[in-house]
């Protein structure tokens, strides 16, 4: 072995003299024929030819390059954090980029009379200018920047005082014209031009690619709406002193959600001088028990199984025993009750007995089905997942079906109710407009019978229900109320969430246009416009009612008599006022 | 009264300047000279926008040292064109030399920029030394396939890869990966021309193949200039988008002298995208001229190199020739966003002293290898030389 290895070592070096040699040799037998020279100008014309395609191909390139039109131009002509127009679903402008001024005083510029005279223009036009900062180009003899954040408007102004060396240097930002209008929708965007909330952080891709071809980014939103929603809305909720309150209108066709509000709002502009709460989106963010609104889902659920019917019959007489726990109803016992009764008598013992029929398992199963076990589905990023009871008792179930126990998001709570009232489809919420002709995602939860059903047992309701207060002459106003006891601390405080849901017009094809309306009032104190009451229906339902007389024009419904317009209707007896919870 | 033009030089002449002018490429000179100067004329675009903004702001401070280093590359081009092939050979070994041991030190005393040390600082100017490698290189590899060929003992084939690895192997240390391409690409070529059997060459290209696949794992800054060109939200690739948007605002007729908006937000403006501020603000007929002579200037030199006779001179013409060629093709095919960015100057247009002047080499190299030889000339010749 050892002689091997010595052996191999030494046939290791004359292996690559060996190698290099023969490489050597083998180039010089190459050319040693008498074809060598003939050999090398092929090859050079190989190449020739070879570099004449490759530049008459760079020559196409170029010209491809120079002709492609100037499409990709607007993407470059500013900073890298250019971002689209928002524009509501009509075009009107909601966001865009505009220039902030920074100025700069360079005192080189000025001849030494000037100096003093810039000096005292400045100090008159920026008064509240530390004198010291003022003088500081001055005394350095240069270039300096003196202040940030002007405005067109004012640097207009200081250019018309023609002073010399005076300049400005333009800096992008963001502005919201409307200040406070949609703060919760829209969202802010950071300094440096990242969306931060709202549309303007769940856009972020399509804002920043549309800014290089200048096409506004469409939200669904109607300003109209919008501004209507806000205007009732903040309008209630300050009579109320109510903590924080939330509207939704929603095209249940379609899933757009054409106003979202949450109050207090805050200007989107100085989105620094607010406080956190003020900011937020209490729409997407805040989870609430929402009390007997959430009746349209456990009712729909009940009948979509066939456990019960519009013939069905509960016994309201009897507060409902489950376990050691009494469910009871605050004013509409006593009766036997039919199944339209239990809805717009909003009757926690039918509800809970509606969903005991259906059972645990199933009822989840269409929980599930209805989104309410995930935050809502919408490009927003900040809708907050549900809180669940632990376990599905009984108890329990039955607490889920009149709203309580189980916390959840306005925006998740209309994304299932939506699915009771466009023919049974659950779909996603968008703040896209739809562009009227792709087909529309979403799965059948109910079937279009059920959603027909539950259509007017909520028009029902607003004619001889609960609701009667959001009744809009000829708009076939549908709605239900709710009035939740806040959790606090482990129990219910004496604080409520009263809502309505409402929805017009009930009637038309099933999948026709139509459109929802969410309002929540988080803690009313009661006020003398709702008679003192903090209740879902003197509170939040006439809101919903004029929030629909206001914004019918702008949706296109006409108003016009339905089947229940009859001279019995208007003057049935408006049914007491429902509170959620065990007394 | 009229007097008779008299030509400095008349063909009787026989000082060594006389024989220089009348034996000299001097189509490919004046080409050469047309693009200096079309190149100085484009510093006035660039210099403006790409000039340092410090307190002592000069708008044509690019300018002025682009005329400087465009009359020193003419002379470099000039001097270096009247040497014999013997001087060729001797300037080749120095400039090789000079250039390895600089680039050897590099990584000590280099000048680290743009994600590479390239660069040695001489007071007010930075040289670039792997610049001055690239034509050194060639001309010696030729030289030594010659005498490989020659079959005289010399181990020519070795020596040559042995130049050509320690070359590549300081370029990847910068790390400089575009001009370690150009350079391979010129010495395939190279060895390609001088009768290597064709399966060394599909071994060789099976080599650089594995290379440019290993590089893209071991050098990080090749793999993201790659990653950069496939994902283009990466920083280079917003170069090129941007190099793109300004070719595409010139049109045909360009938007006019000094009105080029683009070239405000290209970085590297004056030197490697160069070709997107002439196309922003002249157009596409001033590109298609550039294209067009440089395309002239190589496919003539090629073809001259293919009439000749001695096989050094054949070699060496078409080696540099083409590395000229493939440099343009690399720096255009970068501007149109055909290619990931490369760190390559467009040839005696783009702005840099190394590049300027290593391309004065070049062409002087050139020059001087196809200055007609006694042999070439005809029998009949007048000038009996």
């Amino acid at each position: 072995m050892g002689i091997s290895i010595i052996e191999s070592t030494q046939s290791g070096f004359q292996w690559v003299a060996d190698r290099v040699w023969k490489v050597e040799h083998a180039f010089e037998r190459a050319n040693a024929s008498g074809v060598k020279a003939s050999s090398a100008r092929m090859r050079i014309f190989c190449i020739l030819v070879g570099m004449t395609v490759a530049y008459v191909c760079l020559a196409g390139f170029a010209a491809r390059g120079s002709l492609q039109g100037r499409g990709q131009i607007a993407a470059l002509t500013g900073e890298p954090n250019a971002r689209a127009q928002l524009v509501d679903r009509n075009g009107q402008l909601l966001a865009t980029d505009v220039n902030d001024y920074s100025l700069f005083v360079d005192p080189n510029d000025m001849t030494g009379d000037d100096r003093s005279l810039v000096r005292r223009a400045l100090l008159q036009i920026f008064p509240d200018l530390p004198r010291d900062q003022i003088d500081k180009p001055f005394k350095m003899n240069r270039r300096l920047l003196l202040t940030n954040n002007i405005k067109a408007a004012k640097r207009d102004e200081i250019l018309n005082y023609g002073l010399p060396g005076i300049s400005f240097e333009a800096v992008r930002v963001r502005d919201y014209p409307l200040a406070n209008t949609g703060s919760a929708y829209i969202g802010m965007t950071q300094r440096g031009g990242e969306g931060m909330s709202g549309a303007e952080k769940a856009m972020q891709d399509q804002i920043a690619a549309n800014a290089a071809t200048d096409q506004p980014v469409t939200l669904a939103m109607d300003l109209r709406i919008q501004g209507a929603l806000e205007n009732e809305m903040r309008a209630m909720a300050v009579a109320q002193r109510a903590q924080s309150a939330i509207g939704i209108v929603t095209n249940v066709r379609t899933g757009e959600v054409l106003a979202l509000a949450s109050w207090p709002d805050f200007d989107l502009n100085r989105p620094g001088a607010f406080s956190d709460a003020e900011k937020r989106n209490h729409a997407a963010v805040d989870r609430y028990e929402l009390g007997s609104i959430f009746k349209v889902i456990s009712i729909s659920v009940g009948l979509d199984t066939g456990t019960t019917s519009l013939a069905s019959v509960y016994d309201g007489r009897q507060p409902l025993k489950l376990g050691n726990r009494l469910i009871h109803d605050e004013h509409a016992s006593s009766e036997l009750l039919s199944l339209t009764d239990v809805f717009i008598k909003s009757s926690n013992i039918g509800t809970s007995r509606v969903a005991l029929d259906v059972g645990a398992t199933a009822m989840t199963r269409y929980y599930e089905a209805l989104g309410l076990f995930r935050s809502a589905d919408i490009e927003l990023t900040e809708p907050a997942s549900p809180l669940l009871p632990s376990r599905w008792s009984d108890s329990s179930l039955a607490s889920s079906a009149f709203g309580q126990g189980m916390a959840i998001t306005p925006l998740s709570f209309i994304e299932a109710a939506n699915a009771t009232l466009n023919g049974g489809y659950l779909r996603p919420l968008t703040i896209k407009k739809y562009d009227g002709h792709s087909p529309l995602p979403g799965t059948q939860v109910f079937s279009a019978a059920t959603s027909r059903t539950m259509l007017e047992l909520m028009r029902q309701n607003v004619l001889k229900g609960t609701g009667t207060r959001a009744n809009a002459p000829g708009l076939r106003v549908g709605g239900k109320t709710g009035t939740a006891q806040k959790p606090g601390n482990g129990r219910y405080t004496s604080e409520d969430v009263s809502s309505f849901l409402a929805v017009f017009p009930v009637d038309g094809p099933v999948d026709g246009d139509r459109y929802s309306v969410l309002v929540t009032f988080d803690s009313p104190q009661g006020a003398p416009e709702s008679g003192g009451s903090r209740m879902g229906g003197p509170v939040a339902a006439p809101v919903a009612g004029h929030v629909i007389e206001r914004i019918a024009p702008f949706v296109g419904v006409a108003r016009k008599e339905d089947k229940f317009t009859g001279p019995g209707w208007d003057k049935a007896p408006v049914a007491a006022e429902d509170v959620t919870g065990d007394h | 009264m009229a007097h008779a033009y008299a030509h400095p030089f008349t063909r009787t002449d026989r000082s060594p300047t006389a024989i220089w002018w009348w034996t000299l490429d001097r189509v490919t000179l004046t080409l050469a000279l047309i693009l200096l100067v079309l190149g100085f004329f484009f510093s006035f675009s660039s210099s403006p926008v790409a000039a340092p903004h410090t307190s002592h702001y000069d708008t044509f401070y690019y300018t002025k040292r682009h005329f400087v280093f465009a009359l020193l590359t003419a002379a470099v081009m000039i001097m270096v064109s009247m040497l014999s092939l013997k001087g060729v050979k001797r300037v080749s070994v120095l400039a090789y030399g000079g250039a390895i041991s600089i680039m050897a030190m590099l990584p000590l005393i280099g000048h680290a920029a743009k994600g590479g040390r390239r660069w040695l600082e001489l007071g007010p100017v930075a040289l670039q030394p792997s610049e001055f490698l690239k034509p050194a290189l060639i001309v010696l590899i030729a030289w030594m396939f010659c005498e490989g060929q020659k079959g005289k003992g010399v181990p020519g084939v070795t020596v040559a890869f042995c130049l050509y690895a320690l070359a590549i192997g300081l370029l990847l240390i910068q790390p400089d990966v575009g001009q370690s391409i150009l350079i391979t690409i010129a010495f395939g070529a190279c060895f390609f021309i001088s009768g290597v059997p064709f399966r060394w060459i599909i071994g060789m290209l099976g080599a650089a193949g594995t290379g440019l696949v290993g590089l893209f794992f071991i050098q990080p800054h090749f793999r993201n200039r790659i990653m950069g060109f496939i994902s283009p939200d990466a920083d280079s690739g917003f170069q090129v988008a941007r190099a793109k948007a300004a070719i595409a605002n010139g049109g045909l007729f360009g938007v006019g002298l000094n009105e080029g908006t683009m070239k405000r937000l290209i970085p590297d403006l004056h030197t490697d995208f160069i070709y997107s501020v002439v196309a922003e603000e002249y157009g596409l007929w001033l590109i298609l001229i550039i294209i067009g002579i440089f395309a002239f200037i190589i496919i003539r030199g090629l073809l001259k190199a293919m009439a000749m006779q001695d096989p050094f001179r054949q070699i060496a013409t078409s080696g540099l020739y083409i590395m000229l060629g493939m440099q343009v093709l690399i720096n255009v095919s970068v501007n149109l966003g055909l290619i990931p960015p490369k760190g390559m100057t467009l040839p005696f247009i783009s702005y840099g002293g190394s590049s300027m002047l290593a391309m004065g080499l070049t062409l002087g190299f050139i020059l001087a290898l196809t200055r007609r030889r006694q042999e070439e000339i005809p029998q009949d010749d007048p000038t009996k030389w």
